[in-house]
């Protein structure tokens, strides 16, 4: 074998050598970088075991009628983007007992104009039901949250809650909107 | 090789159905109006994509009285002529679904 051939060779090989490193190197990296994300990934499991209570923002009991809620904003995050549909927040409550008297609980921003249509159902088991609040386009940070409770005997129940007791993190993007 | 390209499909369709899965947790309905010369046309749908053929449609006027009581069509549309005064679009897609569109959001 001649002596250039033998450099070329040698040549390749280190090459090898050299991309094999980078390749380890780059491998490294990205099986280090989900580390980081650990934190935020055990806070939302805590979250979702119920381990941090309600939501990330409990907003302790409110009577509404003769029945007592317990609401909870779920985290603290501007509300999302549903597409068209418009933008959500997540709610949750818990009403002890509130299974044997209690046919559906609702929230919305705004006063309802029927109850027909009282807002966002909340649904789940009794000790954590879920509700997607929308947030709509004519909302301010003054809004108030109308909760509208209604027995297995039809009768209604109502109270109000500001939106800024409800979710700052809400009325703090309301404040970024404005044009 | 076989091995490899089985393995990737299985990756691709688990992903798909993961994916999926996200989507279903959320889709809220939506309701649309615009403003078509004399006529409202009204759309509905949901959120992850999905039509609303059937879904109830009523008009309002701010005292309450129903002035038009319908159902989205095949295409999730449904016309009908603009009403006199100020009113509102409920959308009913069940309890705790509904949307609402006033008649000044009307264009």
């Amino acid at each position: 074998m001649s002596t250039s051939v033998q450099a070329t060779a040698r040549g390749r090989k280190r090459e090898n050598v050299a991309r094999k490193r980078w390749i380890f190197r780059i491998s490294l990296v990205l099986a280090v970088l989900p580390a980081f994300y650990l934190p935020g990934y055990f806070d939302r499991l805590e979250l979702f075991r119920g381990a941090q209570g309600l939501g990330a923002r409990d907003l302790g009991e409110l009577a509404v009628g003769p029945w007592t809620l317990r609401l909870a904003e779920w985290d603290e995050h501007a509300p999302e983007s549903e597409g068209l549909a418009g933008h959500f927040k997540a709610m949750t409550m818990a009403c002890a007992g509130c299974s044997e008297g209690v046919k559906a609980v609702y929230a919305r921003v705004g006063e309802p104009r029927t109850l027909r249509a009282p807002g966002a159902i909340f649904f789940g088991p009794e000790q954590r039901q879920f509700a997607e609040l929308h947030i709509p386009s004519n909302a301010v940070p003054e809004s108030q949250v109308w909760i509208t409770l209604v027995g297995w005997d039809d009768q209604i129940h109502q109270r109000t809650i500001p939106l800024s007791e409800v979710s700052p993190s809400t009325v703090a993007w309301l404040q970024r909107r404005k044009p | 090789m076989t091995t490899r390209i089985s393995s990737s499909v299985r990756w691709l369709v688990v992903t798909t159905l993961a994916s999926g899965a996200v989507s279903a947790l959320a889709h809220h309905p939506f309701g649309v109006c615009k403003s078509d010369g004399a006529d409202v046309v009204c759309t509905g749908g949901f959120s992850d994509g999905s039509p609303a053929p059937g879904v109830a449609l009523e008009v309002y006027d701010y005292a309450h009285t129903p002035v038009l009581k319908g159902k989205l069509g095949d295409d999730s549309t449904l016309r009908f002529a603009r009403p006199q005064g100020p009113f509102y679009v409920l959308f009913d897609v069940g309890p705790g679904h509904t949307v609402e569109v006033d008649h000044s959001e009307i264009r």
